[in-house]
């Protein structure tokens, strides 16, 4: 059923990378793939996709959700590292036929960017795998808490996502309903060209909206209810505290950047 | 040669995920061409899965649903048209309509199905809504201004329309008040009357269930835990409290006299059928005390509706229904 | 159970022991392109006492769900005044007080949940009025508790069933701590395992909680449980009294399109034949001791 797709893919673990704060993992996370581009021979590469490694064997994710995360973008990797193996001009040919030619300049460029896309699919993976919807939303609203200073509705926005994600699945449930209505009567979803199709929709869409317009209705009086009146004077019951080990992750991923930058120095620079 | 039968139908949720799910298994039954049947079951006890069967919304994992005497998915491609055959009412259907008029909404089941002719889609369209009980001034107003109870009628003439030669309803009373659902029954058993069709009433209330089922389909775990004569059914109402289903008061009464060691009959469950039973066990007292009792002088429910008392000021059936 | 939720020390403000009381209230809905200005209401006048159990009955359209969205302030009167324990409904500076005082509980659980976590839900209500941390952990888990849904409350709200999801809206309203819950047809969209669940939680949060509950419903086996019927048609009071007295009126209830408990049908229609039933019958078990207790007398005779 498509109620059972749960967004953001969370995984319930006890694992080290699953306790880091959610702001702190948001932070954490943001560094590495900054770094993943910094990193430029073969050295600081190497210890970054080490480091990445060792972080998704420590998350506890059966390996082959990641791979489900990688499936979905391998044709991306493949394509870009293609063309760019074929546009990129160096010093080095190695390969010509015809007007297609290869330098070895290229070969690194590309195999740089694949090797990066793949460590940004795994290192964002790990942060949507190990971290409820709901701490991410609570995370991103401290995070972006000094932006109300510039009147960004932070809480608002938060308020938005998380009322989003509890409903998301419910309107999925919602749309297989009416659709299973409407082809009780007869309604042909699996037939003819485009316009047919998108027709086909109208019967789905008009109940849709109206039963998420009357949703929308009750549940802000269901909220007024509940004496929401903004984000002001508002309190929290899980209070995000920085612990010990946020301290220790940060130190590794500090270590980590460190690193990559003493890295690039040994050795030229590989892509530009 | 029913006019729908079921062999060995089995149905799995989410088949080869690990939230595989075994809704339906091992159901087999006939139904003859005008019978009223009851299904009744907790959530999740099936009966859900199965009428979606019936109609082809869902297709068996293995075993066959025969539509006078053919398998349904002998053509998967024609799918569809069995569902002009076996029209399906679900839960809260006001929640499926989208024309700008009852008239268009109640239009889309039998244009679906082909019916092009003006004429002949006016007449189709008028008779299924004064079947569901719909003024002729309402086909024209928006189907969200009409009130609860008038849309769930306009969305039951929406499947009317389609001309089923069996109809199956999903809970149409649900979140009615009385006079909605008393509305509703008395349309859908007038109807009945009226075409001879098929129907199949899913509900969870068995008060409903035993005014209306000539005879009742009870399901529990996705099997078939009995199906008989109405005024069987209820002949068993502890193992009905044992599947979590709610008898009616009136049989509660008699479970009950019967738990406390008196010696009545408990396949009670019409009004008019208890008064009788309970006069009679009073009555039975006074002639001969202490004597086992003979069967009660009161004929069992099947008759009961033709019988009801004259001298009753309040007979319950169809008295509020205008 | 050892859950304390004693209501708030009650306020100054206090009327009494009457909780909630509207005096001659109208209300019209306001016209609009196509329909000229409607009258729901037409002077209701009722009170609520502190602890009491009130069941309001009526059909669709009957009002009763316009009653009970002026016991907290969600609708104002458009004549006559609505006191929520001494406080004026229609004085915006006290909405919060007002709700805070006075729960509410509709008919959908879908559209009252807000959060993905059940706990992160329940703990709505307190998070709005500002309760600290630590006192609120407390606050979300004795509510929990009272409705027996602590075991769920790492749980998504979507995965649950109609009658857990109406109780984790239930324990979002206890967790604030009110002095009155007004249900709005709570059980109207449950199946009958999940009415039974919610029947049980407000049956125990009138009794071990001490709650006033205001219960709107057209399901008379559970206005039977209530302490004081009060029967609302076509926007006034018709009836109003102890649920054995109201319920006696068969033909009335009839009339008025109300359903009567089929044991209190059938107790009465004994009785109007001579037998010597009493008239306060309302479940089943109540009825078949009456008849064995009428069988029992005649022997004697």
């Amino acid at each position: 059923m498509i109620s059972d797709i749960t967004i953001g893919q969370f995984m319930p673990g006890r694992s080290f990378v699953h306790k880091i704060d959610p702001r702190m993992k948001i932070i954490l996370m943001t560094a590495i793939i900054v770094f993943i581009f910094l990193a430029k021979n073969l050295f600081s590469m190497g210890a970054m996709v080490g480091f990445v490694a060792l972080a998704v064997l420590f998350s506890r994710i059966p390996l082959r959700m990641y791979f489900k995360g990688l499936k979905a973008i391998w044709f991306l990797v493949f394509f870009t590292a293609a063309l760019n193996m074929l546009y990129i001009k160096g010093e080095h040919l190695v390969f010509q036929y015809k007007v297609l030619t290869i330098y070895e300049e290229a070969l690194w460029q590309s195999g740089f960017i694949a090797v990066r896309l793949v460590l940004i699919v795994l290192i964002s993976s790990m942060l949507t795998y190990t971290t409820s919807p709901t701490d991410l939303t609570a995370a991103i609203e401290r995070l972006l808490a000094p932006l109300k200073l510039f009147r960004l509705p932070v809480h608002e926005l938060a308020m938005m996502m998380t009322i989003a994600l509890r409903f998301i699945p419910t309107l999925l449930e919602e749309t297989e309903k009416i659709m299973n209505a409407q082809k009780a009567r007869g309604a042909d979803m699996e037939s003819g060209g485009v316009i047919k199709r998108a027709k086909a929709l109208i019967p789905i869409l008009i109940p849709l909206f109206i039963s998420s317009f009357r949703r929308a209705f009750e549940l802000a009086t269901a909220m007024d209810c509940r004496c929401y009146t903004g984000g002001k004077g508002r309190t929290r019951l899980n209070v995000l505290k920085y612990r010990f080990r946020d301290f220790f992750a940060f130190l590794l991923v500090g270590g980590l950047c460190a690193g990559i930058l003493y890295l690039n120095t040994l050795a030229p620079s590989l892509v530009r | 040669m029913g006019i729908i039968e079921t062999h060995d139908l089995r149905f799995v949720y989410g088949k080869g995920t690990p939230f595989e799910k075994v809704a339906l298994d091992d159901v087999s039954i006939s139904i003859e061409q005008g019978e009223f049947i009851g299904v009744i079951g907790h959530t999740g006890s099936g009966k859900s899965t199965l009428v979606q069967l019936l109609n082809g919304l869902l297709r068996p994992a293995s075993g066959e649903v025969l539509l006078g005497g053919n398998d349904i998915w002998a053509k998967p491609k024609k799918i569809r048209n069995v569902r002009f055959e076996v029209g399906l009412v679900f839960q809260y259907p006001e929640y499926q309509l989208f024309e700008e008029t009852v008239y268009k909404d109640i239009a889309f089941g039998p244009t679906n199905k082909g019916i092009k002719d003006k004429e002949e889609l006016d007449r189709i369209i008028r008779t299924a809504a004064e079947f569901a009980g719909l003024k002729e001034s309402l086909l024209e107003k928006s189907p969200f201004d009409l009130s609860g109870g008038e849309k769930r009628r306009a969305a039951i003439a929406g499947v009317i329309a389609m001309q089923p030669k069996v109809l199956i309803l999903d809970e149409p009373t649900a979140g009615l008040d009385p006079k909605g659902r008393d509305r509703i029954l008395d349309r859908i058993r007038a109807y009945r009357e009226k075409t001879g069709s098929t129907v199949l009433l899913v509900s969870h209330s068995m008060e409903d269930i035993a005014r209306v089922a000539d005879r009742v389909l009870v399901m529990n775990h996705g099997k078939v835990e009995m199906f008989d004569q109405t005024k069987n059914i209820f002949k068993h109402g502890e193992r009905l409290a044992e599947i979590g289903l709610r008898v009616p008061q009136v049989t509660q009464v008699f479970l009950e006299l019967k738990r406390l060691g008196a010696d009545v009959r408990t396949d009670v469950y019409t009004m008019e059928f208890a008064k009788g039973v309970a006069m009679d066990f009073l009555k039975r007292t006074e002639a001969a005390p202490g004597i086992p009792a003979e069967k009660p002088a009161v004929s069992p429910a099947g008759t009961l509706r033709e019988e009801a008392r004259p001298d009753d000021t309040d007979a319950t059936e169809g008295g509020d229904a205008q | 159970m050892e859950e304390k939720l004693t209501p708030p020390s009650a306020s100054s403000g206090e009327d009494g022991i009457q909780q909630i009381s509207l005096q001659d209230v109208y209300f019209e809905y306001e016209s609009t392109d196509e329909a000229p200005p409607k009258e729901v209401l037409h002077g209701v006048s009722l009170s609520v006492r502190k602890g009491e159990f009130v069941a309001l009955l009526g059909h669709n359209g009957s009002g009763k769900s316009t009653i009970a969205k002026h016991m907290n302030a969600i609708l104002l009167p458009s004549g006559g005044k609505v006191y929520v324990a001494g406080m004026d409904t229609a004085d915006e500076n006290l909405l919060t007080d007002i709700r805070r005082t006075v729960g509410m509980v509709f008919q959908n659980p879908d559209n009252q949940l807000v959060a993905t976590i059940v706990e992160e839900d329940v703990a709505f209500g307190p998070e709005n009025l500002g309760i600290p941390s630590a006192e609120m952990r407390q606050l979300v888990d004795d509510a929990l508790k009272a409705v027996g849904m602590y075991e769920y409350r790492r749980h998504a709200p979507h995965k649950l069933s109609g009658g857990q999801k109406q109780r984790v809206a239930i324990a979002g309203i206890i967790a604030m701590r009110p002095k009155c819950i007004v249900f709005d047809e709570p059980t109207a969209m449950l199946d009958p395992r999940g009415r039974q669940e919610v029947m049980d939680a407000i049956d125990n949060l009138v009794k071990k909680l001490g709650i006033t509950v205001v219960l709107i419903t057209h399901y008379m086996d559970e206005a039977a449980k209530a302490d004081r019927v009060i029967i609302i048609n076509d926007g006034r009071l018709l009836m109003e009294g102890k649920p054995n007295e109201v319920f006696s009126h068969i033909d009335m209830l009839r009339e008025h399109h109300l359903d009567v408990p089929q044991a209190t049908e059938l107790a009465q229609y004994l009785r109007s034949e001579g037998y010597d039933i009493p008239d306060d019958v309302l479940t089943p078990e109540e009825c078949a001791r009456a008849i064995l207790g009428a069988r029992a007398g005649s022997k004697k005779e």
